[in-house]
């Protein structure tokens, strides 16, 4: 506990101690340690250079044991963070700890990622290579992505990209003529999505391609031929 | 074709009567005839600008190719506005011409206007006059355009010194709406405002 401070305390204020008188600087010293540590040996008179070099001497061996601690998962004594003994030692955010990663993965959606990554259209010299077919397939795999992933993510969403958020559901509908779904699927009409990933009906898609040669939700210049039939 | 902008304007009608976020930012849409082509928008100016207070209509026609081509949206309420006409009520906006998209609604369209509102662009004016005042004398800018606020839209703001030198233009034999242009074009002096309507 008194190590990691006192290594910190080294590292940041160095420069300014070499300028301060002795009394002064120990003033200092007190001050910052009542501060950080939060229980400060009051009158406990640290001189200039011995803490410094204490600290440099112990911190490192410190910091093996961490890393130790890390790679070895059954060392539950030291993992414990509810602890107050070493949870200073172990919340140094300056080293490389792999004790975060669990958090960081529960976080990140990594399915939605890689959904993604598939389903951005290649370009240039790549394109004419794919067959529809494959295309067609890829889409519709992103598609199965996102929707399952909706009830994470439905407030994010924008009502206008071509589906429509309620709570837990996302309702499929035409951005251009509004119908939904069902009215959609009444009325047999096809729905389309774009090589971009925006789902409208079909005369609407093909209306707003003719005349506007683009994608009607984000202005990706289209042509009919960027349109194709998509199955839910 | 007709059938699609009306039917998408019904729709799009219930959508805006329902938005609980059209509620908070204070917008509305009211229909101004059964055949869904003309409407009538109003939008509360929004808060920490000139506008704040005031409520401004907007006349919203739509095309017989809507939603393939943008509806026509011109202020009714005189607004003080680089990007506004402060004569015809004009709209400069790229989203109402080249940057139209089908997937905008009459929602979208609104809180643009509102956007517009808070975030003037003075480099692509509709009236040259306003944006000359708003790049070179901001606050008279500001003063100017609350002024009109309080006078045209309801606007919180009494500007006391403003009236009282459009009062006295008046005394000359002007109309109040033309002293107020004329005072407002020549940045609230006097004497280049009474020369200019008496040229």
């Amino acid at each position: 506990m008194n190590t990691l401070f006192t290594f910190n305390f080294e590292s940041k204020t160095s420069g300014k101690i070499r300028n301060m008188s002795l009394p002064r600087m120990q003033r200092h010293v007190q001050r910052r340690d009542r501060r950080l540590t939060s229980r400060s040996s009051s009158g406990r008179r640290i001189p200039l250079v011995v803490p410094t070099q204490r600290t440099r001497r112990r911190s490192n061996p410190l910091r093996e044991r961490n890393h130790e601690v890390v790679d070895v998962e059954a060392h539950s004594e030291c993992i414990d963070l509810t602890s107050e003994h070493g949870n200073d030692d172990f919340i140094d955010l300056t080293s490389p700890t792999q004790t975060r990663a669990p958090i960081a993965v529960n976080d990140s959606p990594v399915i939605i990622v890689t959904g993604r990554d598939i389903v951005t259209p290649p370009r240039g010299r790549m394109r004419p290579l794919r067959s529809p077919d494959i295309e067609n397939e890829i889409e519709r795999l992103d598609l199965d992505i996102e929707i399952s992933e909706i009830p994470s993510t439905s407030g994010l969403g924008s009502p206008n990209q071509g589906t429509v958020n309620s709570p837990g559901i996302r309702r499929i509908t035409c951005p251009i003529c509004m119908d939904d779904y069902k009215e959609l699927q009444q009325n047999k009409v096809q729905l389309m999505s774009t090589v971009c990933g925006h789902i409208f009906c079909k005369p609407c898609i093909q209306i707003s391609v003719r005349t506007h040669r683009q994608c009607p939700t984000c202005r990706r210049r289209l042509t009919e031929k960027q349109i194709h039939p998509i199955f839910l | 074709m007709a059938n699609i902008a009306a039917a998408r304007i019904q729709r799009e009608f219930k959508e805006v009567v329902k938005s609980e976020e059209v509620e908070r930012c204070k917008i509305k849409v009211a229909l101004k005839n059964d055949m869904y082509n003309e409407l009538e928008g109003t939008i509360a100016g929004p808060p920490d600008t000139p506008y704040a207070g005031g409520t401004f209509k907007l006349e919203i026609k739509i095309p017989e190719t809507y939603p393939f081509n943008p509806p026509k949206v011109k202020f009714t309420t005189r607004i003080w506005h680089p990007n506004i006409s402060s004569v015809t009520g004009a709209i400069c906006l790229d989203i109402l011409k080249d940057q139209w998209a089908a997937a905008m609604t009459l929602r979208t369209v609104l809180l643009s206007l509102q956007a517009l509102l808070a975030a003037a662009e003075p480099d692509d004016p509709q009236d040259a006059v306003v944006a000359k005042q708003y790049k070179d004398c901001p606050e008279i800018f500001i003063k100017t355009a609350r002024h009109w606020t309080n006078i045209y839209a309801g606007g919180p703001h009494r500007e006391l010194d403003l009236e009282n030198k459009i009062t006295q233009v008046m005394g000359m034999g002007f109309d109040e709406g033309k002293a107020r242009v004329a005072l407002s074009s020549h940045n609230w002096d006097m004497e280049r405002a009474t020369e200019n309507l008496l040229s």
